[in-house]
């Protein structure tokens, strides 16, 4: 895979797929649709390199998070315009229970995208803090912190499913 | 933790209904072009900056106003044109200005406006580009001239050379192309003692802003002298270039020549 119609059969292949992550990370599909470009764009810039990656998919979403927390330390990040208004809900209260998308929306950046890599992905703990740029032990320290969010967030029923 | 958790994302997710992915690839692959070619000029790692800066905030500003935004209207590449960022404006705008001594390159991009300045002379020049929510412009009112030439110690610029309609602050001027112009004093305030503002009939606003304030570390004033002459800065913040999207020639020369460009203290769009 190393000319331009590989890079494009593979862009075809993953862009829905790569959106769908970005969209978990920012929770906004006109930024998610952004980070997916950025994302595909630097691909493209490096793909002779990248070819030689034993892993892309992984190698994309290294770049794709990266770039999402770089987004997210700008100071104008947090002033994002968003269809919609995350909901503060006493998760104590069964009829306003959070759904896992709006949970997810709920945590730290950080800890959002080491649950969307580690639990959404399935990637390893070794491979999440290699795309953090971050060791294991803070993954795994952060990982406990979000699912422990998580449960708090989303009440007795559904916290089975961040056991 | 693991099987069931996707398969609820997943639920979740196909449940939503995201914008359509139409030539989002192939402008990726344009994106991409570019950030090569940057490299091949030896500055790549800047080349990449301008994908950043893009996604960092300018996006906002090229968006059109909410809710009939564009799916895809955040970056228009594969166009001639880019997200304006302040290294944008600031590549252009120092085009614009007169010969003298230019210092102090700051920039800043916030929500609905973006920003930058320089000091021309020891004097701020300031030029933002906002996005207005309401078609009509803002402020457009007349008034009676309200600056008294003998506040503060930094001069007033020189309106003389403006037509009659210009010469007061605050009266807005209907010019052919559907835009007011409109000029501002502020004699209080040392960082935006004058300027004008151009509202446009595509909803864009610019600013430009000429001030008093000393260069930070320089002399305290310098008396008798005027950073940018009015006329001049009627022609600047007329140019039809200042918008959400720059062609991406200024885009790309404006990050190769501006990299790590300071933010601008306290500033407002105006």
């Amino acid at each position: 895979m190393r000319g331009e119609s590989d890079f494009v059969a593979y862009a075809e292949a993953r862009v829905a797929r790569l959106r769908q992550r970005a969209y978990l990370l920012c929770h906004d599909w006109h930024l998610a649709q952004d980070l997916t470009q950025i994302t595909l764009a630097r691909l493209y810039a490096s793909w002779r390199r990248i070819t030689k990656v034993e892993n892309i998919d992984a190698y994309a979403a290294k770049v794709m998070v990266r770039a999402f927390l770089d987004h997210k330390r700008r100071k104008s990040s947090g002033e994002i315009v968003t269809d919609s208004v995350p909901e503060q809900v006493d998760a104590s209260t069964p009829d306003l229970r959070l759904t896992l998308l709006e949970a997810l929306r709920q945590l730290a950046p950080r800890e959002r995208a080491i649950v969307v890599l580690r639990y959404w992905e399935d990637h390893s703990v070794d491979a999440v803090a290699e795309m953090l740029d971050t060791t294991p032990g803070v993954v795994k320290t952060q990982s406990m912190r979000a699912l422990s969010r998580l449960r708090t967030l989303l009440g007795t029923d559904m916290a089975a499913l961040v056991d | 933790m693991g099987e069931q958790f996707r398969r609820l994302v997943d639920e979740e997710l196909s449940a939503q209904q995201p914008p359509r992915l139409d030539g989002l690839v192939a402008r990726a692959v344009g994106d991409g072009r570019r950030i090569r070619r940057g490299r091949a000029l030896g500055v790549g790692s800047v080349a990449a900056a301008v994908v950043l800066v893009v996604t960092g905030g300018a996006l906002l500003l090229a968006q059109p106003p909410p809710p009939h935004q564009s799916p895809s209207g955040v970056v228009t590449a594969g166009t001639d044109e880019l997200p304006a960022t302040p290294e944008a404006l600031l590549e252009l705008l120092t085009s614009l200005l007169p010969q003298g001594t230019v210092s102090g390159h700051a920039g800043r991009v916030d929500r609905d406006w973006i920003a930058a300045r320089v000091y021309l002379n020891q004097n701020i020049v300031q030029i933002s580009v906002a996005r207005r929510l309401s078609p009509s412009p803002p402020f457009c009112v007349s008034a009676p001239p309200r600056s008294d030439p003998t506040l503060g110690s930094t001069p007033r610029p020189d309106a003389s050379d403006l037509p009659p309609q210009l010469a007061a602050p605050g009266i807005c001027d209907l010019r052919a192309d559907g835009s007011y112009i409109q000029r501002f004093e502020e004699p209080d305030n040392c960082a935006e003692r004058t300027g004008f503002d151009v509202h446009r009939p595509d909803g864009v606003s610019v600013r430009i802003v000429t001030g008093g304030c000393p260069t930070p570390g320089g002399p305290e004033e310098v008396p008798g002298e005027v950073g940018l002459p009015a006329s001049t800065a009627v022609a600047i913040v007329s140019d039809s270039r200042w918008a959400p999207t720059m062609p991406a020639d200024l885009v790309t020369a404006g990050v190769i020549h501006f990299p790590d460009l300071p933010d601008i203290p306290g500033a407002t769009p105006g």
